[in-house]
C-alpha cells in the first residue's frame, strides 16, 4: 500500500534543498522510501539534484522535472530556486522514461514507455506522466498510453517547463538528465483511486483564426497567412516577439462539443503555443486544417467560481473518502504573470482547503508547467492554461 | 460611427474593433508584467530583510560570505552569486564563496577573481561581456572599498553564457536594491570585525582579571608580608602575613605610611634609611634589611623589597612592598659570627703556640747538632761512633719535622704577599742547594718565558723545595737517576713540571698523597707532611697541584700558579 510524503521550499543551494525536503517530508529514516518525485525550477542544476538525492536515498528510484514554480502544502513559490518533493513508500509502482521526445515521435516514444510500464507491472491502473513541454504532441502521448494500457487508465500529470521562456526544460530519471525526455510513473496500488479535473476560466473573444495549413503539431498558416505573423499581429505584438511573449496572452481556444462544454464549464478548451520555428508555430497537440482557434480573455470571477466548482465535484465523486496525496499541475501563465501573490495564494487556498483532513493538508505536489493532463468526458485529455487537480484517495 | 456603412465597411470596422480588443490584452499584460516587477521588487526587499535577520546571527566571515552569495542568487534571480573579502594588512585573511556555478565552479571562480581585480569603483554593473572568454553573460558587480579601512569586499551576481537564454535581462529597478544590498553586506562585515575586536579586548580583560586573581591569591597567601601603598606611600592594602608579622590590624594601618608606625628612632643606620628614602623619592626598586618594631614593641628584622607600579602613561600609581621576616636568620647569623670570631682566635692562638713550640724546640736541637759536630770521634769505640751517628740522623729528622711544622704554621698564619722576583734564579738556587742530597741524581732545569714573576716568593720557594726534594729523595738508587724541572711562565700564569724516574707511587696511593701525615712509601724516612703542606700552600696562593705516577717508572708533579698584581692580599 503506497504512502506519500511531501515538502516544498525555496533554497539556493541545491544539495541543501534536497536535504531539507527529505528531512521535512520523511524525517531521518528514509529506508522505507522507494520513489522520489522532484519538481524544481530552472535555477537548480538537475544533475546536482539527482546526485544529492541518490546519495541520501541510494535505494530509491528518482524522477525529476523542471517547472516555473512549485505548489506544496507550504504554499506557492515562483522563483528560480524552488524545489518540491513527493516521496513514496511502497512498491506498487513502475517507472519508464524516454529521451528525444518531440512532436513527431511522441506516439512511438510514449507507446514504448507504456509497454515498459506494463511489463514491469501489469496492474498499473493510473499513470503520472511528465513530458517535455516544448515541441511535443501531447494528444499523441495520450493515445499511445491508451493504446497499450487501455482508455480506462487515468493519465494525469503535466509537461515540463522553464521560466516561461520556452527555451529549455529538463527531465531526470535516476542518474540521467534529459532536455527532451519524459517519464511515466505507473501506480498499481489496488486500494488507490484517482480523480482528476481541470478548469481555466478564460473566454473566447472575437472572430477565430482558422488553421489553413498544418503539419501534425505545427501550424504553418492561419487565415492563409504565415502563422506566426498572423498570430502576433492579432495579439498586438511585433512579429519579432518570442514564444515567451505570447504565452501569457496567447491562449488559443478550440470549441468543445456541448456535452463536454457542460462538464468543462466552458465552451472552449485552450491550447498553448510552445515554440516558434521560423514562421511556424509549435502547437501542443496535432491540429487539423480548418480548425478554428479563438483568442481569449481571462475572466477572473470565472476563474474563482470554476475552481470552487471543480473542487466540489471532485470531493463529491470521492464519496467522503480521504485523500492520500494530491498531484497538481497549473499552467505557468496562471502564475505570477496572471495573478498577484495575494490572489494566487487565495486561489491555491481555495483548491487545497476542501481536501484538508483533521486540519491537515494532504501531501501535495504541484507545479507550474506548460500543460496539464486530466480526464474530460470520461477520457484522458490534454489541457493548457488550466489548474488541474489529481486527487489520489482510498 | 455612420449608420449607412456597407457590409464590407462594417466588416473592416469589426476587424479593427477585434484587433483593439486583443491589443488591449497585450497592454493589460504589460501592466501585469510591470505589476509583477513591482511585486518582485517588494519580494526583494522582504528577502533582504530576511537576509538581515539571518546575517545578524552570523559571526564568522566565511559563513557571512556564503549567506551573501546565496542571497544574491535568490534576491536577484541570478544564476551565480559571488562574494569575496580581502584584508589588505592581514594578507592571509582572504575568503570567497561562489554559489550556483555547478560544474563551472573552477572556471567561474577564476574569471570572477580576474573581474574583481580588474574592475575598480563602487557599484559598477554591466550588461554583456567585457572580457573575452569571461563565462558570465551579464552581471552586477558591487565593490566596497572603504577609505581608512584595510578591508575590501566585492559581490557579484551574474548569469553565465550557458544559462543566459533562460534568465531575463537585468532590470534596472534592481540596481537600487543591489546597491542597498552591497551596503548592508559591508555593514555586516564591519560588524563582524568590530565583534572580533571587542572579543579580543574582552579576552585580554578576562586574562588580566585571571592574572589579577592569581596575583591576588599569591599576595594574600604568601608567607611574606605584602603592602600596597598609593603613590604617596600611604597604605591601601596589606595581606594576612603582614598583619601576623606586625600585629597590626588592617584598619589600623590603612592610610598610614609604614615608617610612621614600624620605625623607631636609632634602630637603623642612616645610610640604610637614606637609601630607602632616595629610592622612594626617585621611584626606583630598592631592597634593604631593616629593624622594625611590632605592635607589642618587640623589635624584628625584615628584608624589605619595594617596587614602584606605573600605569600605561608611565605615571606612578602604587608601591608594592614585600617584607620578609628575617629575625631568625639574623639571630643565627649573629651566633655564627660570634662562633667564627672565637674559632679564629683559637686558631691564631694554636698557630702561635705551634710556632713558638717549634721555634723553641729547634734552638736546642740545632745546639745538639752543633755539639755533635764538635765531638772528636777518633778516640771512640766503633759502637760509640755509631751511636753518635744515629743521634745525628735522629736530630736531622726531628729538625726536618719541626721545619715542616713551621712551614705549615707560617703558611696558615702569615698573610700572602705577592711581589716580583726572579723565579728562574729561585729555582736554580733550590736545585743547587738540594744537589748535595744525592750526588748521583742528575738535575736539569728547562726554562721558557718570563723569568720575573709576581707571586708569594717565600711560599713558592717552600713549595718547589718540597716537591724537588721529594723527587731527589725517591730517585732510583744505583745510577741513572734524574730529576727534570720544566717551567713555562707567561704574564698571566706559570706552569712548573717536576719529573723524575724514581720509584714512583702505586696508583691506589695517589688519591691520598696530599693528605696530612699520609706516606706512600717507607723506603725513606719522612713525616707525611711535605705534600700536605705543598697543597695547602698552592691553594693559598691561588694555584693548583696535581700528580701522576707509575710505580718503578717515575713521577710527574704539575704546578700551575697565577701571576698576581703587586699588592698584599690578606686571605684569612
Amino acid at each position: 500500500m503506497l504512502k506519500f510524503h511531501s515538502y516544498s521550499t525555496r533554497m539556493v543551494n541545491t544539495r541543501r534543498g534536497v536535504m531539507e525536503c527529505l528531512e521535512s517530508a520523511v524525517g531521518e529514516d528514509t529506508s522505507q522510501i522507494n520513489l522520489l518525485i522532484w519538481h524544481a525550477s530552472l535555477g537548480h542544476d538537475f544533475q546536482d539534484l539527482v546526485d544529492a538525492a541518490r546519495e541520501l536515498v541510494p535505494h530509491a528510484r528518482i524522477v525529476a522535472t523542471s517547472c516555473c514554480g512549485v505548489v506544496g502544502r507550504e504554499g506557492v513559490s515562483e522563483s528560480m530556486k524552488d524545489i518540491a518533493l513527493m516521496a513514496v513508500e511502497g512498491k506498487e509502482f513502475a517507472v519508464a522514461h524516454c529521451d528525444g521526445l518531440n512532436g513527431k515521435n511522441a506516439f512511438a516514444k510514449c507507446e514504448q514507455m507504456a509497454r515498459s510500464l506494463q511489463e514491469q507491472d501489469p496492474n498499473v491502473n493510473m499513470v503520472y506522466f511528465l513530458g517535455s513541454g516544448i515541441d511535443t504532441a501531447n494528444d499523441q502521448c495520450i493515445q499511445a498510453f491508451e493504446s497499450v494500457l487501455g482508455k480506462e487508465v487515468t493519465i494525469f500529470g503535466a509537461t515540463s517547463s522553464d521560466n516561461m521562456k520556452g527555451v529549455v526544460n529538463y527531465q531526470a530519471v535516476d542518474d540521467e538528465v534529459m532536455e527532451h525526455g519524459a517519464y511515466a510513473v505507473g501506480f498499481s496500488d489496488p486500494t488507490l483511486k484517482v480523480e482528476t479535473q481541470a478548469t481555466h476560466g478564460f473566454v473566447a473573444v472575437g472572430e477565430p483564426l482558422v488553421v489553413t495549413k498544418s503539419n501534425g503539431h505545427l501550424i504553418q498558416e492561419l487565415d492563409g497567412q504565415p502563422a506566426w505573423e498572423a498570430f502576433t499581429r492579432r495579439l498586438g505584438l511585433d512579429a519579432s516577439a518570442e514564444c515567451g511573449d505570447t504565452i501569457p496572452i496567447g491562449a488559443l481556444a478550440e470549441k468543445l462539443s456541448e456535452d463536454l462544454a457542460k462538464e468543462y464549464g466552458n465552451d472552449h478548451i485552450l491550447r498553448v503555443v510552445t515554440g516558434r520555428v521560423g514562421n511556424e508555430m509549435q502547437y501542443a497537440t496535432e491540429v487539423a486544417e480548418g480548425t478554428e482557434l479563438w483568442l481569449t480573455k481571462r475572466d477572473e470571477p470565472l476563474i474563482f467560481s470554476e475552481m470552487d466548482r471543480i473542487v466540489e465535484e471532485i470531493r463529491g465523486r470521492m464519496d467522503d473518502a480521504a485523500p492520500v496525496a494530491v498531484f497538481h499541475a497549473d499552467c505557468l501563465a496562471r502564475g505570477r504573470f496572471l495573478f498577484d501573490r495575494i490572489i494566487k495564494e487565495e486561489l491555491v487556498g481555495k483548491m487545497q482547503f476542501p481536501f484538508y483532513e483533521n486540519g491537515q493538508c494532504p501531501p501535495w505536489l504541484g507545479m507550474y508547467g506548460f500543460g496539464e493532463f486530466a480526464r474530460l468526458g470520461g477520457k484522458n485529455e490534454y489541457h493548457n492554461y488550466t489548474t488541474a487537480l489529481y486527487v489520489l484517495y482510498r | 460611427m455612420p449608420h449607412n456603412l456597407s457590409h464590407e465597411e462594417l466588416l473592416q470596422e469589426y476587424l479593427k474593433l477585434q484587433s483593439r480588443v486583443t491589443r488591449f490584452s497585450a497592454k493589460e499584460q504589460e501592466l501585469i508584467n510591470v505589476r509583477d516587477l513591482l511585486d518582485q521588487e517588494l519580494v526583494g526587499y522582504k528577502r533582504m530583510n530576511e537576509f538581515h535577520t539571518a546575517a545578524i546571527e552570523v559571526h564568522e566571515v566565511p559563513q557571512l560570505l556564503e549567506l551573501i552569495a546565496e542571497t544574491l542568487v535568490d534576491l536577484f534571480e541570478m544564476e551565480i552569486g559571488f562574494a569575496c573579502f580581502r584584508h589588505w594588512v592581514e594578507q592571509d585573511r582572504y575568503h570567497c564563496h561562489l554559489e550556483g556555478a555547478g560544474k563551472f565552479k573552477g572556471e567561474m571562480q577564476e574569471a570572477l577573481h580576474r573581474l574583481c581585480a580588474d574592475q575598480e569603483g563602487v557599484y559598477d554593473w554591466k550588461d554583456g561581456l567585457t572580457d573575452e572568454g569571461m563565462p558570465l553573460a551579464r552581471y552586477m558587480l558591487g565593490k566596497k572599498h572603504r577609505s581608512g579601512s584595510a578591508v575590501e569586499m566585492v559581490v557579484v551576481a551574474g548569469v553565465s553564457q550557458e544559462k543566459a537564454r533562460t534568465y531575463g535581462l537585468i532590470d534596472r529597478r534592481k540596481y537600487t536594491l543591489f546597491q542597498l544590498f552591497v551596503e548592508s553586506c559591508s555593514a555586516h562585515l564591519e560588524r563582524i570585525f568590530a565583534r572580533e575586536r571587542i572579543q579580543a579586548q574582552l579576552e585580554t580583560i578576562r586574562k588580566s582579571e585571571l592574572e589579577l586573581r592569581r596575583l591576588s591569591l599569591i599576595a594574600t597567601n604568601i608567607n611574606s608580608g605584602v603592602i600596597i601603598t598609593d603613590a604617596k606611600a600611604r597604605i591601601v592594602w596589606v595581606n594576612d602575613a603582614f598583619k601576623k608579622t606586625t600585629g597590626y590590624l588592617e584598619e589600623e594601618v590603612i592610610g598610614k605610611k609604614p615608617k610612621d608606625f614600624l620605625q623607631a628612632e636609632g634602630l637603623n643606620g642612616d645610610e640604610t634609611l637614606h637609601r630607602l628614602s632616595r629610592a622612594l623619592q626617585q621611584h626606583e626598586n630598592v631592597s634593604v634589611d631593616l629593624k622594625n618594631v611590632r605592635k607589642n614593641g618587640e623589635v624584628f628584622y625584615l628584608r624589605l623589597t619595594i617596587s614602584p607600579v606605573r600605569d600605561q602613561e608611565n605615571q606612578l600609581v602604587n608601591f608594592i612592598a614585600i617584607q620578609q621576616d628575617i629575625t631568625d636568620e639574623k639571630v643565627s647569623e649573629s651566633k655564627m659570627l660570634k662562633q667564627n670570631e672565637e674559632l679564629i682566635k683559637i686558631n691564631q692562638e694554636l698557630d702561635q703556640f705551634v710556632y713558638s713550640i717549634s721555634h723553641d724546640l729547634r734552638a736546642p736541637l740545632l745546639s745538639i747538632q752543633g755539639l755533635l759536630g764538635l765531638i772528636n770521634t777518633q778516640g771512640l769505640r766503633d759502637e760509640n761512633r755509631e751511636y753518635l751517628g744515629l743521634i745525628g740522623e735522629s736530630t736531622k729528622r726531628l729538625d726536618q719535622t719541626i721545619l715542616e711544622i713551621l712551614n705549615y704554621s707560617r703558611n696558615a698564619r702569615l698573610d700572602v704577599q705577592f711581589e716580583s722576583f726572579n723565579l728562574k734564579t729561585t729555582m736554580a738556587n733550590i736545585l743547587s742547594d738540594l744537589g748535595s742530597m744525592r750526588l748521583d741524581v742528575k738535575t736539569t732545569l728547562d726554562w721558557s718565558g718570563e723569568e720575573e714573576v709576581v707571586q708569594d716568593e717565600i711560599r713558592v720557594g717552600v713549595l718547589l723545595k718540597n716537591i724537588i726534594a721529594n723527587a731527589i729523595k725517591y730517585s732510583k738508587p744505583g745510577g741513572g737517576a734524574w730529576v727534570e724541572v720544566r717551567a713555562i711562565a707567561t704574564p698571566q700564569a706559570m706552569q712548573i713540571i717536576i719529573t723524575d724516574n724514581g720509584e714512583g707511587i702505586d696508583t691506589h696511593h695517589l688519591r691520598q698523597v696530599f693528605d696530612m701525615f699520609y706516606r706512600a712509601t717507607t723506603s725513606s724516612p719522612g713525616t707525611g707532611l711535605g705534600l700536605y703542606v705543598s697543597k695547602e700552600i698552592t691553594e693559598k696562593i691561588g694555584g693548583t697541584i696535581s700528580i701522576e705516577s707509575t710505580l718503578n717508572i717515575g713521577t710527574e708533579v704539575t704546578i700551575i700558579l697565577p701571576q698576581h698584581e703587586h699588592e698584599q692580599i690578606s686571605i684569612d
